[in-house]
C-alpha cells in the first residue's frame, strides 16, 4: 500500500497538477465538505398522467420524446384466481397464447410477419393476478403497431396448431422445474408460507394441460378481457390524447361475453405458514437460505408501509449500510449477497423474507447472525446517522422507477391495480424522511417475529449435517429452536411425491 | 413538434435519403446519442449524454484491463482488484491512517514469507516459522481491521443517495458505475478520482473468501456453469479467454496486495480508462470537474500485448458434457473481433435467425418442434469473436438431431440468400431493438462503457447505420466465410438423471 499510494502521489505532484490548477481553488479534502443544493426533481403523480376513458379503461401515459419509441401495455384482471377448478392453467395458457396464435384477420403466421414488418415487439405475459399483452415500436408506425395489438387483445384466433405447440413446450417447462435448485426453493417456501390449495401456490400439472382446449381459452378471454378490466400504461413518443384516439373507438365497439367478468379482489389464502426448520436436498456445494414468516398484517396506512420499508432497507435492503450486509458479508465474509423482500402485500398479508446463499457449512453461523440482528432491531432503535442514511437510499432507490417512461407508467398502473394510495408514490420522499427511529423500533417489534420464523435450506445434507464448523445441523437446530423436517422431492410433472428409484 | 414520423426520420438522419426515393427503410446518423466527448491532458476520456428532467446521473468508468489480460499463474486478478477498489483509499475507510498503513505494510511482509517458504518442504522448524507466521497474520489482521472503517467508500455514496453501486469485470474490461442524484454529481469526481489515486488494498483475505461465494454462486451451483466454463475452454483453447472472469481459485488465494498493487499500477493509467455519464448533467460542468479532478491521475505505460487468436481447427470438435440441466447443445465457430466490418454482418445473421419471425424458432421450434428454445449471437471481444446457437431440446428426440436441425437452417443461408424483405424486416426488428436499449440510461452508460472499453464508444451510436448498409448477399458470404463445420466446437449438454435434488 505504501509503495502505491506514495508513487501515485508522486507522480501526480510531479506533474503539477494536484489542486487542478493555479487559479482554483483547492479541492475539498473530505467528500463530507462537499455542499450541494437541495433536489428540486419532484415524481410525477398519478392524476396528471392518468384519464379514465370512456369504455372503462384507465390509462396512464408518461411522454417523452428523447427516442422516437413507444411502450404500451394493457394490463388485465384475468389471472389464476379465475380459473375454473378443474381448469388450472386456464388464465395462463389464455394469455400466452393471445399473441401466439393469430389474431383478427391475420392467421398466426401472417401474425408474426406483420409484427416483424413494423419491427415492432408485440408480446403476452401472464402473471398469478393479471394477464398482460404489450407493444414496444418505433413513433412512425404507431398506428398500425396499435392496431395489431388490439387485435391481440380483442380479436385472438387461438388456432389450434400453435395451441399444439405452445402445449408441448409447457409440457417440457414442467418437466424441467425441478433442474434448477433457485426454482425448488422459491416453489417450497411458498407452499409453506401459503400452502398449496391457494391459487397463488397451486401449481400446473401435466394432467391440466390436457383438459385445456382452444374453446376453453376463447371463452375465457371474452369473459376477462374487457375494456372495463384493462389498465394502460404507456411511455414514450405519445401522449394522452394520442393514446386516446387510438384506443378508444375499438374499446367502445367491443363486444365481450355477455357474462360477467370474475370478481375482484381475488380471495386470500387461508393457510397460516408454520414455523421449523425444513430442508431439501441438493447436490450442490452451496446452500441456499430462505428465512422468514408472513406479515402479521396489511398496513393500515402509507405511514405504516413506509416505517416498514425503512426496517427492512436497515436489515437487509440493497444499500451499502444494510446490517446483514454487514454483518454476513462485510465482517464475516460468509455471503456473496444477502437480500430482502419485505413488501408486506396488498391484497392479502404477504411474507418476509432474507436469503443467501453460503458455503453448506457456513450455514448454522450465517442463520445464527441474521437471528442476532433481528433481535437487535427489536430491542433497540436505529443510529441517528444510520437511519438518515436509509432515508436517502430508499428516496434514491424510487427515483429509479422513472428511469424510463414506460417503468413510471408501469409503476402507476401497478397502484392502480391494488388500489394503491397515490400519496404513497407523490409524497414518497416525505412520508419516507417523516419515520424516526421509534416508528422504526415499533414496526420491528410488530413485523418481525422470531417465534414464526421458517428457515428453508436448500444444500447438500452430508456437508449440512457434517462436522461443519463443529456442530453441524444440531447446531442449526439449536438455534432456530425446531428439529428439521427433511422435504419429500416431488416428481416434476405431478408435483405429488416422486418414486424414488431402488439404491 | 414534428409528427412522429418526421422525428423518427430526423432521429435517423435520413429525411434526404427517404425523400430521394432510397431504401424505405432509414438509418440513424452517426451521433444520433447526443453525446459530447472529449479526453483530458493524461489520456482519459469522457462521453456525456445530458438528458433533461431526470433527477440522477448514471455514471461510470471503464478501464480496458480485464482477464485476458492476466498472465498465467495470476487469473482472477482483474476481477479481485475490482473487489478491492471498493475497499476505500487513505481518506476513506481508514480510522487512523498512518498506523493502518504501517500494519498492512508488516501484514504484507507476513504474506510474503508465508509464500515463500511452505511448511512442508522444510521440517520441523519451518513448521514452527510457518505456525508463527499464521499467527502473526491473525494478529496483524486483526489489529488493521480494527483500525478500517469497514464499507466506508460505498457508505458515502449512500450517505448522499447514490444507489446502484457496483463493478463487473469482463475478459477485456472492467467497468465501475453509480447512479448519484444529480445535483450532488461532485461526489462521483471526489470519490472515483480518490480511489484511481490511492486505494488502499485492506481486507483483502475476507474479499477472497466473498469471492470463493461468489464463484459457487456463478459456477458451482448455477445449472450450466461448470457445462459453460468447460465449453468455453475448449472453445478458447491457448488463448486466455477459455478461463474464467473469476480466474483459478489456488490462484486467487495466493495473490498479494503488493501483486494486486503492481497490477493496478501497470493497467489502471489515465489513458487506458473512459468515462461515461448519462443523465441531468451539464457537460460544460462535467469538463470543469473532470480536470478538476481526473486530471491529477498519472498518464500509466502502455497498453498489454496482444493475445493470440484460437488456433484454427481442422476438424470438427464435439465435447459431450453432463449437466443437472436441461439437455441442449451449443454450437460455436470463431468469427472476428470487435470493431471488424463483418461484425455487422454476423450481428445482422443472427438477427435473421431470432426472434417469434426468426429462422430458428419458426422452422426449429413451431415446424419441426425439436426444439423448446433456439438463438443464435455473435459475441465480439477486442481481440476474437465467436458466432454461438443455442439449441434446447425438447421432448424425446436427440440433440444429434438437434444439430441436424441446425446444419439443414445453415445450408440454406449458405447456399441462398435472403429474400430482401425478410432482411429488410430484420433490420427494422434490429434497430426497434437497439434504439430500446438507448432508452434506459443506466443500461446506456453500461452499454457506452463497454463500447469504450472495447475501443470505441462511437460504435454504439453508429450501430443501425452500419446494419442498414448490410445487403442480404453478405448474411450469405459471412456464414460461408465463418460458419464452417471444420471450424466448429459442437458441445453436448446432456441432462442427467438427477437436478439439485
Amino acid at each position: 500500500m505504501t509503495r502505491l499510494a506514495s508513487t501515485l502521489l508522486a507522480s501526480s505532484l510531479a506533474a503539477g497538477v494536484l489542486g487542478a490548477g493555479s487559479s482554483s481553488p483547492p479541492l475539498p479534502d473530505h467528500p463530507s465538505k462537499l455542499v450541494f443544493p437541495a433536489s428540486r426533481w419532484r415524481f410525477p403523480t398519478a392524476a396528471e398522467a392518468s384519464v379514465r376513458l370512456p369504455s372503462g379503461a384507465t390509462a396512464f401515459v408518461v411522454p417523452d420524446t428523447t427516442l422516437p419509441l413507444v411502450d404500451l401495455i394493457v394490463v388485465a384482471r384475468a389471472g389464476a384466481h379465475l380459473d375454473p377448478p378443474e381448469l388450472r392453467g386456464l388464465a395462463e395458457m389464455t394469455t400466452t397464447l393471445l399473441r401466439r396464435g393469430g389474431a383478427g384477420a391475420r392467421s398466426a403466421d401472417e401474425f408474426d410477419r406483420r409484427a416483424d414488418e413494423l419491427g415492432a415487439r408485440l408480446y403476452s405475459v401472464p402473471t398469478i393476478l393479471y394477464g398482460a399483452a404489450g407493444l414496444r415500436c418505433t413513433s412512425d408506425v404507431l398506428e398500425e403497431a396499435i392496431e395489431l395489438l388490439l387485435d391481440m387483445v380483442e380479436r385472438p384466433r387461438f388456432e389450434e396448431d400453435r395451441w399444439t405447440s405452445v402445449k408441448a413446450n409447457a409440457a417440457e417447462a414442467l418437466s424441467r422445474r425441478n433442474l434448477d435448485g433457485a426454482m425448488v426453493l422459491e416453489r417450497e417456501w411458498d407452499w409453506l408460507m401459503y400452502g398449496e390449495s391457494h391459487f397463488s401456490t397451486r401449481p400446473v400439472r401435466s394432467s391440466d394441460l390436457d383438459k385445456l382446449t382452444p374453446e376453453a381459452l376463447r371463452e375465457f378471454h371474452r369473459r376477462q378481457w374487457r375494456p372495463e378490466n384493462f389498465f394502460i400504461a404507456a411511455g414514450g413518443d405519445l401522449d394522452i390524447d394520442q393514446l386516446r384516439e387510438l384506443v378508444e373507438p375499438r374499446f367502445r365497439a367491443w363486444s365481450p361475453s355477455a357474462a360477467p367478468p370474475g370478481s375482484w379482489p381475488p380471495p386470500p389464502p387461508s393457510e397460516r405458514a408454520e414455523p421449523g426448520l425444513f430442508h431439501v436436498d441438493a447436490h450442490v456445494p452451496q446452500a441456499r437460505v430462505a428465512l422468514g414468516h408472513r406479515a402479521p398484517e396489511l398496513p393500515s396506512a402509507v405511514e405504516d408501509r413506509i416505517e416498514l420499508e425503512v426496517l427492512a432497507e436497515i436489515l437487509a435492503g440493497r444499500g451499502a449500510i444494510s446490517r446483514l450486509n454487514g454483518r454476513l458479508r462485510s465482517a464475516k465474509g460468509l455471503v456473496y449477497r444477502v437480500w430482502s423482500d419485505f413488501d408486506p402485500g396488498d391484497l392479502w398479508p404477504a411474507d418476509y423474507q432474507v436469503r443467501f446463499d453460503t458455503l453448506a457449512a457456513n450455514t448454522p453461523a450465517a442463520v445464527e447472525a441474521t437471528l442476532e440482528e433481528i433481535w437487535r432491531l427489536r430491542a433497540q432503535p436505529p443510529h441517528p446517522e444510520e437511519l438518515a442514511v436509509v432515508q436517502r437510499e430508499l428516496v434514491a432507490r424510487r427515483y429509479q422507477e422513472f428511469d424510463t417512461a414506460e417503468e413510471a407508467a408501469g409503476y402507476l398502473v401497478e397502484d392502480a391495480l391494488v388500489s394503491r394510495p397515490g400519496r404513497y408514490r407523490a409524497e414518497y420522499r416525505d412520508l419516507v424522511e417523516r419515520v424516526t427511529g421509534e416508528q422504526v423500533l415499533a414496526a420491528a417489534r410488530l413485523h418481525l417475529r422470531p417465534e414464526e420464523l421458517v428457515v428453508l435450506v436448500s444444500g447438500p445434507w452430508d456437508q449440512l449435517a457434517g462436522p461443519g464448523d463443529g456442530e453441524g445441523w444440531t447446531r442449526l437446530e439449536r438455534i432456530v429452536g425446531h428439529r428439521v423436517v427433511h422435504l419429500e422431492e416431488r416428481d416434476p410433472l405431478s408435483l405429488e411425491p416422486a418414486v424414488l428409484d431402488p439404491p | 413538434m414534428l409528427p412522429r414520423a418526421a422525428r423518427f426520420l430526423a432521429w435517423a438522419g435520413l429525411a434526404a435519403l427517404s425523400a430521394a426515393g432510397g431504401d424505405a427503410f432509414p438509418a440513424p446518423a452517426a451521433n444520433s446519442l447526443g453525446a459530447i466527448d472529449f479526453e483530458l491532458a493524461n489520456g482519459m476520456r469522457f462521453v456525456v449524454i445530458p438528458r433533461r428532467g431526470m433527477p440522477t446521473v448514471e455514471a461510470g468508468w471503464v478501464v480496458s484491463v480485464g482477464s485476458a489480460d492476466e498472465p498465467p499463474g495470476a487469473t482472477g486478478r482483474s476481477h479481485l482488484l475490482e473487489h478491492m477498489m471498493f475497499k476505500g483509499t487513505t481518506t476513506i475507510g481508514s480510522l487512523e491512517a498512518e498506523r493502518e498503513r504501517s500494519l498492512l505494510a508488516e501484514l504484507d511482509g507476513v504474506v510474503r514469507e508465508l509464500e515463500a517458504a511452505p511448511s512442508h518442504r522444510g521440517g520441523r522448524r519451518a513448521e514452527r516459522r510457518t505456525a508463527e507466521l499464521l499467527t502473526a497474520r491473525e494478529r496483524l489482521e486483526d489489529q488493521a481491521e480494527a483500525l478500517a472503517d469497514l464499507g466506508a467508500f460505498s457508505l458515502e455514496y449512500s450517505r448522499q443517495g447514490a444507489t446502484r453501486i457496483n463493478a463487473n469485470t469482463a475478459e477485456d474490461l472492467t467497468l465501475y458505475y453509480v447512479t448519484v442524484p444529480a445535483e450532488r454529481i461532485e461526489l462521483w469526481f471526489w470519490l472515483e478520482s480518490d480511489r484511481l489515486l490511492d486505494p488502499v488494498f485492506r481486507e483483502l483475505r475476507k474479499e477472497k473468501r466473498i469471492l470463493a461465494e461468489e464463484r459457487r454462486s456463478r459456477i458451482e451451483a448455477t445449472p450450466t456453469g461448470a457445462a459453460d466454463l468447460l465449453t468455453a475452454e475448449r472453445f478458447w483453447a491457448g488463448t486466455p479467454y477459455g478461463r474464467s472472469t473469476l480466474g483459478e481459485a489456488a490462484d486467487v488465494e495466493r495473490t498479494s496486495s503488493e501483486e494486486l498493487a503492481d497490477f493496478f499500477r501497470e493497467h489502471y493509467g489515465a489513458h487506458r480508462l473512459t468515462a461515461v455519464l448519462v443523465g441531468a448533467v451539464d457537460p460544460a460542468r462535467v469538463r470543469s470537474l473532470a480536470e478538476r479532478y481526473f486530471s491529477r491521475l498519472p498518464r500509466g505505460g502502455s497498453r498489454p500485448e496482444a493475445i493470440p487468436a484460437p488456433a484454427g481447427r481442422e476438424a470438427e470438435t464435439r465435447i459431450e458434457i453432463d449437466c443437472a440441466c436441461p439437455s441442449q447443445v451449443r454450437i460455436l465457430y470463431p468469427t472476428v473481433p470487435f470493431g471488424h466490418p463483418d461484425q455487422y454482418r454476423l450481428q445482422g445473421l443472427a438477427g435473421l435467425l431470432n426472434g417469434r419471425a426468426g429462422r430458428l424458432h419458426r422452422n426449429l421450434v413451431l415446424q419441426e418442434g425439436v426444439a423448446f428454445a433456439a438463438f443464435a449471437q455473435q459475441r465480439a471481444l477486442r481481440r476474437a469473436g465467436s458466432f454461438q446457437v443455442t439449441l434446447e431440446l425438447r421432448g424425446d428426440r436427440s440433440l444429434e438431431a438437434l444439430v441436424a436441425a441446425w446444419d439443414g437452417q445453415l445450408e440454406r443461408i449458405v447456399n441462398e440468400a435472403p429474400a430482401a424483405d425478410e432482411w429488410m424486416r430484420t433490420r427494422r426488428r434490429l434497430t426497434t431493438a437497439h434504439l430500446d436499449s438507448l432508452k434506459d440510461p443506466h443500461t446506456l452508460m453500461r452499454r457506452l462503457l463497454v463500447y469504450a472499453g472495447l475501443g470505441d464508444w462511437r460504435r454504439l451510436s453508429a450501430w443501425p447505420l452500419r446494419i442498414a448498409e448490410v445487403e442480404p448477399e453478405e448474411l450469405s458470404a459471412v456464414a460461408r466465410r465463418y460458419l464452417k463445420p471444420e471450424a466448429r466446437l459442437v458441445s453436448f449438454y446432456r441432462e442427467t438423471s438427477k437436478g439439485p435434488w
